[in-house]
């Protein structure tokens, strides 16, 4: 059995190692004296060219489907490549055909200060206790993709993981502690997505074909259910594996336990289907610390000790499909069969290989926009760039001479891009690897004018790092309270459950009466730090209870965690206005997946389009984010757009969103830059005890410089 | 015009056109939202606005592919160049007029490599610019 806390060692040697690597100071790294053009002039690996064959996902499902008889429970196994392409489906007999989003007992706190508040499982609150018929491949699918999506050539995080990093306190069941680091990343790559393609959909008016290339969208957001692995081949990620054997689509509330064999049986099965395609063990989870905590990959002590099969002798898949033990099925939007053979289950493409979506910059027909050498781009089915950098098509402040030009949003990429590769990465191994991400511009319109990343950044940063970027330049836009307050209330009835969803001016009330009455009305510049303190079901973020004894306040865009109804309470599926602007998004793909109609379109929320000439989508058009990583752009202060920052530790991305942008406006010297200091979210104090952040950036993040606080000059 | 955002019953689906906008949209000042299409694999796509007694001096067509942040307008010619989002900047499309509506004729077969798009029809008047868009896409069939 694992010890639960090993992060004290790791600390240790990680403070060890980290005093013995200083020295070198670079003047461009230096952030007390931040200089413009802050470049890495070192080229990054690229990450190998490495796919599953057909025969290897045939391999891996029918190793997890040997455990999964010799478990006794019947799974459906879902395999991924590395960008979301769903590769093969397969449904055991007997299988659970059902999904239940639930987390896992204990349903009701049983320590602490809230002990004996009934956390989750209350139809009504959002996807939480919400059965859907037929829908178990549907969270396998989900599973898969997150444990792709999450983990990289430097880190190999699984659904488990997820886990940890999404609830209401971190580590779980630590009150006091401010919530996961990724709390609401399981409200990414959503199916309505602009950003993240689709196979196939129907858009109301018959089938239509999708996109060949990646990244993906996923069917439920990501998953935080144990049960979703990544895939390596020689070292190098190139999938990920789901499989929902119980019915249970949930999450692990406790992290200090091991799960029995039963609490289980999903992370089992799909630890026996990666023999052979194993992550490698140095840059697993349990080998990476955040915040003092020391991350969960399985909850095994290798990956063989709980198995009650031997992944070496699983029959071939020959086999077992067809039939015998189940068979490959199609999923509407993900996956077909269409010869009914073996024939279906597809091999996976390399990343960075065209096919994949994603290609390094300089590989481009035209040349790389950006000097960063290292940069990759997302491309189309032509090899074509998606989101070349491009000006904005907006008017800020009423004047479209205030929007970003192309060279801005380059120089913006740039910068941010320059941070990154100078500094230390927090979830990546070995230590001192340079920090992997993701960086995204947007205009006022929420129109996408740039996306590039490092090489081997995790894929789930893509979304995320736009996610981010449009909800720093939503929340401080001054029509945010009035097209939120748009938005009716809307209740969806699935089977005999029914789902509601709060008209979106309850929030907009919450804040108001909690902030001020100007509240979202662009008087104050929300970082996604800013906006995620009150997105939290504490306030402050954490604190379950004030010294009085009295129990925290949630913040205003979060469900209250103790309310004295329990279907209005939060959970990681019903997180608040998070939730609320995309639920019905997911319930819709929901609902197309079985069949039952049309598949929710192009572009998340119930939000109207802001200039639907410029940009016919809403500004949120791949829902919103709430863990930091973003700021607003300020041109001698008006908002001009927002920039986002994912794959890293939430400091890190803090630390590259802001000062890259500090660094642009340096270089181009033209206007650009943060909010001024009077309107950040940092000058707020709404209970007057508690202020909320702006942007937090971790100490001494650069490898070749000593420089202890770089935002101190922000 | 507000964007559906909870599941539609699949009844009010059904009414969508094949290969256009199946009745004359109206376009609006503020940009209306009009139903989505889908077009044979590799066919046409036309589409037909109600213009409703306006006066219109030009009409404009806009093309933005599902999977890239470019758009496109299409010239008289039927040659799609890039738009740089200046509403000046915007150069006129042609369109056939019968009676009150005005029949856009977008492409013959879709551009190369684009299967999913949204497009965006608009004319000037003398009181100034009405809009609308939709989503389009090709049939898997």
């Amino acid at each position: 059995m694992k010890a639960p806390f090993r992060y004290g060692l790791a600390g240790l040697l990680t403070l060890g190692l980290l005093a013995a690597c200083g020295g070198e100071e670079t003047g461009s790294d230096n952030g007390a004296t931040p200089e413009p053009g802050t470049r890495f002039t070192g080229l990054i690996d690229f990450p190998p060219l490495e796919a599953l064959t057909s025969a290897e996902v045939q391999q891996i499902i029918a190793q997890a489907a040997a455990e999964a008889i010799a478990q006794g429970a019947p799974a459906a196994i879902a395999v991924v490549d590395r960008v979301g392409n769903v590769l093969a489906v397969f449904q055991m007999n007997g299988a659970p055909a059902q999904l239940l989003a639930q987390a896992e007992v204990p349903r009701t706190i049983d320590q602490g200060p809230l002990s004996g508040t009934v956390l989750v499982g209350a139809a009504g609150s959002g996807l939480d206790g919400l059965t859907i018929p037929g829908a178990a491949p549907v969270g396998a699918i989900a599973k898969a993709v997150t444990g792709a999506y999450l983990s990289s050539g430097g880190n190999a995080f699984t659904t488990r993981t997820a886990s940890q990093i999404v609830q209401e306190n971190f580590n779980p069941e630590q009150t006091f502690q401010a919530g996961g680091p990724l709390f609401g990343v399981q409200f990414s790559q959503l199916p309505c997505s602009d950003l993240s393609t689709r196979f196939a959909s129907d858009n109301g008016a018959g089938t239509v074909v999708g996109s060949t290339v990646g990244p993906r969208r996923s069917p439920l957001g990501l998953a935080a259910d144990p049960g979703g692995l990544p895939l390596y081949k020689n070292g190098t990620l190139v999938g990920g594996i789901g499989v929902i054997a119980d019915g249970i689509y949930g999450l692990d509330l406790r992290v200090t336990d091991i799960d029995s064999d039963a609490d289980m049986v999903d992370e089992l099965i799909a630890l026996a289907g990666t023999a052979g395609f194993e992550a490698p063990a140095q840059i697993r989870a349990e080998r990476i610390t955040v915040e003092g905590n020391t991350l969960r990959f399985t909850d095994t002590v290798d990956d063989t000790d709980r198995l009650r099969s031997n992944p070496a002798a699983a029959p071939s898949f020959a086999t077992i499909s067809n039939g015998f033990q189940g068979n490959l099925i199609p999923v509407n939007g993900y996956y077909a069969t269409p010869t009914g053979t073996a024939a279906d289950v597809l091999a996976g493409v390399a990343y960075g290989d065209p096919a994949s979506g994603y290609v390094p910059a300089t590989s481009l027909a035209g040349g790389s926009p950006f000097e960063n050498l290292s940069a990759y781009v997302l491309v189309d089915e032509n090899g074509d760039p998606r989101f070349s950098p491009k000006a904005a098509g907006d008017a800020p402040g009423g004047d479209p001479a205030n929007r970003l030009t192309r060279r801005e949003v380059i120089a913006l990429i740039d910068e941010a891009l320059g941070v990154a590769l100078a500094g230390r990465a927090q979830i990546r191994q070995p230590l001192n690897s340079r920090i992997q991400v993701t960086v995204s511009i947007v205009d006022t319109n929420g129109e996408i004018l740039g996306v590039a990343r490092t090489p081997d950044g995790p894929i789930f940063g893509t979304d995320v790092s736009l996610q981010k970027a449009r909800t720093a330049m939503f929340f401080s836009s001054a029509t945010a309270g009035t097209e939120l307050g748009a938005v009716a209330g809307a209740t969806a009835n699935v089977g005999a459950q029914v789902i509601n969803i709060p008209p979106l001016q309850d929030y907009v009330d919450a804040a108001r009466a909690f902030i001020g009455p100007d509240a979202l009305t662009g008087t104050i510049a929300f970082s996604d730090r800013g906006n995620g303190n009150l997105s939290r079901p504490f306030f402050p973020d954490g604190v379950q209870r004030q010294q009085n004894g009295t129990p925290s306040p949630n913040g205003p865009f979060s469900r209250p965690f103790n309310s004295p109804d329990p279907t209005q309470n939060w959970s990681p599926f019903s997180t608040g206005l998070q939730f609320d602007l995309i639920g019905g998004n997911i319930l819709q793909h929901v609902f197309f997946i079985l069949g039952l109609g049309a598949d929710t379109p192009v572009g998340c929320t119930g939000l109207s389009a802001r200039d639907g000439l410029a940009f016919p989508r809403p500004a949120l058009s791949n829902g919103a984010q709430i863990f930091a990583g973003s700021v607003p752009i300020y041109r001698n202060g008006i908002l001009i757009g927002g920039i986002g920052v994912s794959g890293d530790g939430i400091d890190q991305d803090d630390m590259i969103s802001s000062l890259g942008l500090r660094r642009a406006g340096l270089r181009l010297g033209n206007g650009l830059g943060h909010a001024p200091e009077a309107i950040r979210s940092d000058t707020l104090v709404p209970d007057g005890r508690n202020r909320l952040r702006y942007v937090s950036c971790p100490f001494r993040p650069f490898i070749a410089s000593d420089v202890q606080n770089p935002c101190q000059v922000l | 015009m507000r964007r559906p955002f909870i599941a539609l019953p699949p009844l009010l689906l059904a009414a969508l056109a094949a290969s256009g906008l199946a009745a004359a949209e109206r376009l609006s000042a503020d940009g209306a939202a009009l139903p989505a299409v889908s077009f044979a694999p590799g066919g046409a796509l036309e589409a037909r606005v109600d213009a409703g007694g306006d006066e219109v001096l030009s009409v404009h067509a806009l093309l933005r592919p599902a999977s890239s942040n470019q758009v496109w307008m299409r010239d008289r010619d039927g040659f799609w160049t890039e738009w740089n989002g200046d509403r000046a900047a915007l150069i006129p499309a042609a369109a056939r007029r019968e009676g009150d509506e005005l029949v856009f004729k977008l492409f013959t077969a879709p551009p190369s490599g684009v299967s999913s798009m949204t497009i965006t029809l608009a004319y000037r008047t003398p009181e100034g610019l009405k809009y609308g868009w939709f989503e389009a896409a090709e049939r898997s069939e």
